[in-house]
């Protein structure tokens, strides 16, 4: 992705991870906040770990993120489950705060070089 | 080298057909124009259609003809855009789109609730998850391989715990929009930017028919699959896979990509194993046997990422699974090579009334176009001096589950919903081919272009058309409606424990709740044993269940497979009052849960 589209990307994606974060302390109910979480446990993360590989196709970019988003999301889960630790409010603002990391490090970060140098 | 140019760098394959900006033509407002007019069409003939309205040939005759215009036109905007000189990569992708919603929003979108009654069991499952914390061990097998499950449960709890009905019913069309989004990651790496690579993406969009993209880890599980695969291929694999350089297994050669990239792109992949592993019992081996086929013929760069992901699934089948396999250890080793279980399984489906059986023909034929396509494709790359095997091995490797799975006639299923990208893949390299020979003639004979666009037109039209028909050709008993959740609703709000909610046959939304807390089966379950549905009656009288619930979805189940008459449910119902054994307590639309009177009186109103 070109550097101008990773930033509003991250800048978007940073945009839902504090919403739905906001919306799990606030406690908010409704559809709304299912939508938001789902996009959040789909993408978020997964863009903000996948990001550092360098993607040229859109849907390459896309695919993995959800992918790697619902793997992370799986994983946590699956340990709570495992663990008998059951806490999926606090699982999931600890989610929120360490895909923030990696998102504001993807919109101060220059990006050095460009896909096509990547693969030279 | 670039990075666009590693993907395209097979000369053979995408050569012809570059993908370039900036239209002058006044041609080029038809396509977008078409896919407006299509998709207007398509919301102007959109309506609500209940199980009531359906008969053997499911949703399709019930739909409005004016929906129905729509498919051909959106198809005729795709031909139209993919022949033109400079096809634009974003109309493509629009119309990709476009087509996504078309076929699998089409039920969610004119059907109350979510269809298929696995998916309201899945959810029960969530639930249960949800409530408690843990999974219910020793219910079902799907329990041991809970990772979905979990991840649901964690997501419907961080979210205040909402109504998910609409989760439910609207997920078809985000995992088909996922799915295709990873079969166009890997028709983009291995066939280029071309038009064989969107022409795949279509052949994948219009052809898969299984109905696999419900709630459920299944449907999860294969979009980690494709991604993983897509990562595997673009980053970890040298010479690509429609490369027609030789490769050997002793002398694999690093891929062009930077160590760093490499690298992550392995760990994508090893982290994307561990959530196959507690997921789904079949995908992660199926991903495993695929890479280990693509390090076979030496394409694969990196020898111990198939073990690692083989690794992952045994260790979660041997210590997440072991309620499972401890008390079934025998089922699976007797289920090894038993190819005749799978074989009875599909014979046991070709029964019922005339329209069922054409749509299994439908089904059939979609299938069969598929891989004849993906000959034509095998024989274009051979012509191309392309001999290696990999693609071919992507097809064909998921049938290896019949002989290892005792799945019954499900399992094909499951082998060509795998196999499909391979085969679309091979399919998109037949048609490119024959897109790009006309549309480079196109120049200098238009009749050339109209005769490739129709074509195009045809047969992208035919496929997309059967699957519209052969999906929801089940739904005169799959779909169901507001009504049939109220019921069920009702049963769970009123049913105590120790006591039973039973169903004529599992077609309904009953087991969204309340799962191993409040017995819930269906008359015709092994447990209970009902030999036919003809013997309703004296089943329910024998069994006694504490409710019962009777919905228009089971009426239709009853008379495509049994032959039953018309109005044979309502024809129950008024046995069973009129016998003092039952009482209505909800009715609506058709829909009727009836209590036992024995035990509501002894139960008290609740």
């Amino acid at each position: 992705m070109r550097s101008r589209q990773v930033r509003i990307t991250a800048t978007a994606l940073l945009v839902l991870t504090v919403l739905t974060g906001a919306c799990a302390v606030l406690d908010v109910r409704g559809g709304f906040r299912l939508l938001l979480t789902l996009l959040f446990v789909l993408f978020a993360p997964g863009w903000a770990i996948a990001n550092y590989l360098r993607m040229d196709s859109p849907s390459l970019v896309w695919s993995v993120s959800a992918a790697v988003g619902g793997s992370v999301g799986i994983i946590i889960a699956q340990i709570m489950v495992t663990t008998g630790q059951w806490h999926p409010v606090g699982a999931l603002l600890l989610v929120c705060a360490l895909t923030v990391v990696p998102l504001v490090h993807h919109l101060v970060r220059r990006i050095e070089e460009s896909v096509e140098e990547s693969t030279r | 080298m670039t990075a666009s140019a590693v993907a395209r760098r097979d000369p053979v394959v995408a050569a012809p057909g570059p993908v370039r900006r900036s239209p002058r033509h006044v041609s080029a407002v038809i396509t977008p124009v078409l896919a407006l007019a299509a998709t207007a069409v398509w919301f102007a003939g959109l309506r609500q259609v209940p199980p009531t309205q359906m008969g053997s040939y499911g949703l399709a005759p019930e739909l409005s003809p004016v929906l129905l215009a729509s498919y051909p036109m959106l198809v005729g905007a795709m031909a139209v855009e993919l022949l033109r000189t400079a096809p634009r990569p974003g109309l493509l992708a629009a119309l990709t789109a476009l087509g996504v919603g078309g076929v699998y929003g089409l039920q969610p979108a004119s059907q109350q609730i979510a269809r298929l009654p696995v998916s309201w069991l899945h959810q029960g499952f969530t639930d249960y998850i949800a409530q408690h914390g843990h999974a219910l061990i020793g219910y079902d097998a799907r329990f041991s391989w809970p990772g979905f499950f979990s991840l649901f449960a964690f997501v419907e709890r961080a979210s205040g715990s909402p109504d998910p009905a609409e989760l439910l019913r609207w997920t078809p069309v985000v995992i088909a929009a996922l799915a295709t989004l990873g079969v166009r990651a890997l028709a983009a790496t291995v066939l280029g930017d071309g038009r064989a690579g969107w022409l795949a993406t279509w052949l994948f969009v219009f052809a898969e028919w299984t109905e696999q993209d419900y709630f459920s880890p299944q449907a999860v599980t294969y979009v980690l699959f494709l991604a993983a695969l897509a990562l595997v291929v673009r980053y970890l694999v040298r010479p690509g896979l429609a490369d027609p350089s030789p490769a050997h297994p002793s002398r694999r050669l690093p891929p062009l990509h930077p160590p760093r990239d490499r690298l992550l792109a392995q760990a994508l992949v090893v982290l994307i194993a561990l959530a196959l592993a507690p997921s789904h019992q079949l995908t992660p081996f199926l991903l495993a046997a695929l890479l280990f086929a693509l390090l076979i013929v030496g394409r694969l760069w990196t020898p111990w990422l198939p073990v690692l992901v083989l690794a992952a699934a045994v260790v979660w089948f041997a210590l997440g699974a072991r309620d499972f396999w401890l008390g079934q250890l025998s089922i699976i080793i007797n289920g090894l090579g038993d190819v005749g279980s799978s074989a009875k399984g599909v014979t046991d489906r070709v029964v019922g009334e005339t329209g069922r059986l054409v749509i299994l023909g439908v089904r059939a034929s979609i299938t069969a176009t598929v891989f004849a396509l993906a000959v034509a494709g095998w024989c274009v790359l051979r012509h191309r001096g392309v001999k290696n095997l990999s693609l071919a091995m992507l097809s064909l490797i998921p049938f290896a589950m019949i002989v290892l799975q005792p799945y019954g006639g499900e399992i094909l299923f499951r082998c060509y919903l795998f196999a499909l990208p391979g085969l679309v893949l091979l399919g998109g390299v037949a048609m490119g081919a024959a897109a790009d020979r006309m549309a480079s003639r196109r120049a200098r004979n238009h009749s050339h272009h109209v005769v490739a666009a129709a074509c195009a037109w045809l047969v992208l039209l035919a496929l997309a058309s059967a699957t519209v028909v052969a999906r929801g050709g089940n739904d005169a008993y799959t779909s169901m409606s507001r009504a049939d959740l109220m019921a069920a609703g009702k049963a769970h709000q009123i049913a105590g424990a120790g006591q039973s909610i039973d169903v004529l046959v599992e077609y309904t939304p009953l087991l969204s709740a309340q799962v191993g807390q409040v017995r819930q089966e269906s008359l015709t379950s092994v447990s209970v044993g009902c030999p036919a549905l003809a013997e309703a009656l004296r089943c329910v009288k024998d069994h006694a269940p504490t409710y019962l619930l009777v919905t228009p979805s089971q009426e239709n189940y009853g008379r495509i497979f049994d032959d039953l008459p018309p109005g044979w449910t309502n024809s129950l119902v008024r046995q069973l009052t009129a016998s003092g054994s039952y009482r209505v307590v909800f009715e609506q639309d058709g829909s009727v849960l009836l209590a036992n009177e024995h035990s509501f009186t002894a139960a008290g109103t609740r």
